[in-house]
């Protein structure tokens, strides 16, 4: 499991090679991150949580069961949106519109649907 | 935030002088250096500036404190509390029955003790806490409470940052202790190199703590390919306050009391949210429950998952199936707070827990003082057995069952201590160690050969740490001896590893970037060295989950004692002490 940084995306702000807790993100001659190992990430997506480019992706390598899906987060107050995207093949997933306890959006078809889940930080965890 | 780089900035509460050479050079004096910004280190540095103004506090941390150690994803309950009634007595009874017997009383009472004022501490910095009408925590099982911690970590640094006498280091990895030369042996500061190799730093202090957490990385991974580093503890803490200590002549205790979680498979995400947040039962296989024949003891629990595995009756998973919509969502949500992984995970293989069980398996051993007792032997103020060190958190022994509050409130402990001690630890003169830092300094400068990849065949630093991790797994109870060893094994293990650790000794890196790994593969064989010699010495099987003695399977009532190391002249003295006599 790892990240991927968009070099497109990134702002060349450093802020990921700043908080990644391994030292793992360096930055190129022309400002931009990348991460020169992807397989020494720890996935605790620290890096994806101070982007505010949203140019991290955080995926699961095939060694755990990763199948392409993607995920990302956007920062908003005291609300964490995290926005996966699903991989072609994605299994069962819930249809648009579909979800149980209402607090997962899904959106969407096929290939590149998105399922985000909104976390508030002024909740405690139910578990 | 205080954050600053060591050749970027000046920084207000050390005085600093150049050396001009070819590594950018710093030297640093400061009254307290905390070694780690971790929970304990920064809890002990706010602890430390809130009684003491005017005692100037340097917080050296390999990465940034915003989210370094443990807790860089969160943590979704705090397990350390004494809730409806409990006492530290209570949380006592409770560590020494899952440690079969093997804890200090002074250190699990005195942590204990300060689970309280840790937490409303923390609640008052900002953490989110469940409440129950009545204003009181909600509790998740008799010792946990149930909090939001994503963002425990940036609350903690948020105020750290508060205090001008602290100064933190960030990107810093100190690698060994400083020593008075005259008089009596004290610990007297530490030298180390900046993340990017780019600057070597000496702090000349006059009390050190050690906070560097615990071992992650000594064997072969659950994942030991592409997601090698998806492991329960942080793959960056590599138990370099351990071997700065051992190198150093401290007493390590309980090394041979490995820690092995019970995580999710795959993703090494945490099972306590599941088994106690939606009461899923562990099952077998065929669906048995089968906790019962193997105990209720973190230790019991890891050994019933590895021996229906090895009976035949495996996988083993978390009963999942079945839970309530509303239970499933609280679930994907409670991941995201901690380990966002598994979320992932369920998302985007459909496997929704309420459908499928989720399956569990046990991680490779780590060396973790913060849940079993490995680590430096302390008094009750968190003293070490060298003079003007100390030692929290996962780094500590002794004390098991610290998790965040305990570490916090060791944290304290020490800090308070430090500043009782101060008095009588003068800062050592810089012309009294220079010869020290000078020989240091010159070990980092000669590791680095730009262009020197390949040379010396086929060893590089992370051949090399592979290898470590391959004998360790086959010959000191890795996951791929189901966590048995014997007499024999262990032999070829120490014997191996100080082959490992002679080649190691010789690396060079090209870019200096990487010339911390170095010194982290150092460490970690140093840590295996010692922990090798703790498992010859404790001839019996005490906690069968976390490894099981061939040559000796049974409990053996002799060894309720202490198992204690010291590392002199080059050599590892083993000896004993009673459990109940300190």
């Amino acid at each position: 499991m790892s990240v991927l940084i968009d070099s497109t995306r990134c702002m060349r702000c450093g802020a990921c090679a700043e908080i990644c807790p391994g030292n793992l993100i360096r930055i190129r001659q022309g400002g931009t991150a990348f991460l020169p190992h992807p397989e020494e990430c720890w996935g605790c997506a620290s890096c994806l949580k101070v982007c505010s480019a949203g140019a991290i992706a955080y995926y699961l390598g095939a060694d755990i069961g990763g199948r392409g899906g993607r995920m990302r987060v956007e920062e908003d107050g005291r609300f964490s949106h995290w926005i996966i995207i699903l991989p072609q093949h994605a299994a069962h997933q819930s249809g648009s519109g579909e979800n149980p306890a209402g607090s997962r959006e899904c959106a969407g078809a096929g290939a590149g649907r998105t399922v985000t889940i909104t976390v508030d930080r002024s909740d405690a965890n139910k578990y | 935030m205080p954050s600053t780089s060591p050749c970027a900035q000046r920084v207000s509460s050390c005085e600093e002088k150049d050396i001009e050479k070819e590594m950018e050079k710093k030297e640093l004096t400061t009254d307290i250096l905390i070694i780690g910004g971790g929970t304990a280190g920064c809890y002990a540095a706010v602890t430390a500036a809130r009684r003491s103004p005017k005692t100037r506090i340097l917080v050296a941390e390999k990465a940034n404190i915003q989210r370094s150690g443990c807790l860089a994803a969160g943590v979704n309950a705090l397990n350390a509390w004494l809730g409806d009634g409990q006492t530290p007595q209570d949380y006592l009874s409770f560590v020494r029955r899952d440690a079969e017997q093997i804890i200090r009383e002074d250190l699990v009472l005195t942590m204990a003790e300060g689970f309280h004022d840790a937490v409303t501490d923390l609640e008052k910095m900002g953490l989110v806490i469940q409440k129950n009408p009545d204003g009181s925590y909600a509790g998740r099982g008799r010792h946990n409470i149930k909090i939001n911690g994503e963002n425990i970590k940036p609350l903690l640094a948020k105020e750290v940052g508060r205090y001008s006498n602290i100064t933190v280091l960030n990107h810093v990895i100190l690698t060994d202790l400083l020593v008075t030369e005259a008089g009596t042996k004290r610990i007297c500061g530490a030298v180390g190199l900046s993340a990017d190799g780019s600057a070597a730093v000496a702090v000349s202090a006059r009390a050190v703590l050690i906070a560097t957490g615990g071992a992650a990385g000594l064997y072969r991974p659950n994942n030991p390919g592409f997601s090698r580093h998806k492991m329960w503890y942080p793959p960056f803490n590599t138990g370099a306050g351990y071997a700065m200590g051992i190198r150093a002549g401290a007493e390590m205790t309980s090394f041979e009391m490995r820690f092995v979680a019970q995580r999710c498979k795959d993703t090494i995400a945490p099972t306590g949210t599941i088994a106690l947040g939606v009461g899923a039962r562990e099952i077998n296989a065929l669906g048995e429950i089968f906790e019962e024949e193997y105990g209720l003891t973190t230790s019991g629990r890891a050994h019933g998952v590895t021996s229906e595995n090895r009976r035949g009756r495996g996988p083993c998973f978390l009963r999942t199936k079945g839970i309530s919509p509303q239970q499933e969502e609280d679930l994907l949500r409670a991941y995201l707070n901690m380990a966002p992984s598994q979320t992932l995970h369920w998302i985007e293989s459909g496997e929704m827990p309420s459908v499928c069980n989720v399956e569990v398996e046990g991680t490779e051993p780590y060396i973790v003082g913060g849940h079993t007792g490995s680590g430096f032997w302390v008094d009750k103020g968190r003293r070490t057995t060298l003079r003007g060190l100390y030692a929290a958190g996962d780094a500590a022994g002794g004390a098991p069952k610290k998790f965040v509050p305990g570490a916090l409130a060791e944290g304290k402990i020490a800090a308070l201590t430090i500043l009782d001690d101060l008095a009588d630890l003068p800062q050592a003169q810089w012309d009294s160690i220079d010869g020290q830092v000078e020989a240091f300094f010159a070990d980092y400068e000669s590791r680095v050969r730009p262009g020197s990849a390949g040379e010396g065949g086929a060893n590089d630093v992370f051949a090399l740490e592979e290898a470590m991790q391959k004998v360790m797994d086959e010959y000191a109870g890795g996951i791929r001896t189901g966590y048995q060893y014997s007499t024999f094994r262990l032999e070829i293990a120490r014997d191996r590893i100080l082959q490992l650790k002679s080649l190691a000794e010789e690396l060079t890196v090209s870019d200096a970037e990487d010339l911390y790994r170095i010194y982290e593969l150092l460490d970690r064989l140093d840590v295996c060295r010692t922990l090798i010699a703790h498992l010859q010495a404790r001839r019996e099987t005490r906690w069968p989950g976390f490894g099981i003695h061939t040559d000796y399977p049974a409990r053996d009532d002799q060894y309720d004692l202490f198992i204690n190391s010291v590392l002199l002249d080059d050599e590892i003295r083993m000896f004993f002490r009673p459990l109940h006599a300190v």
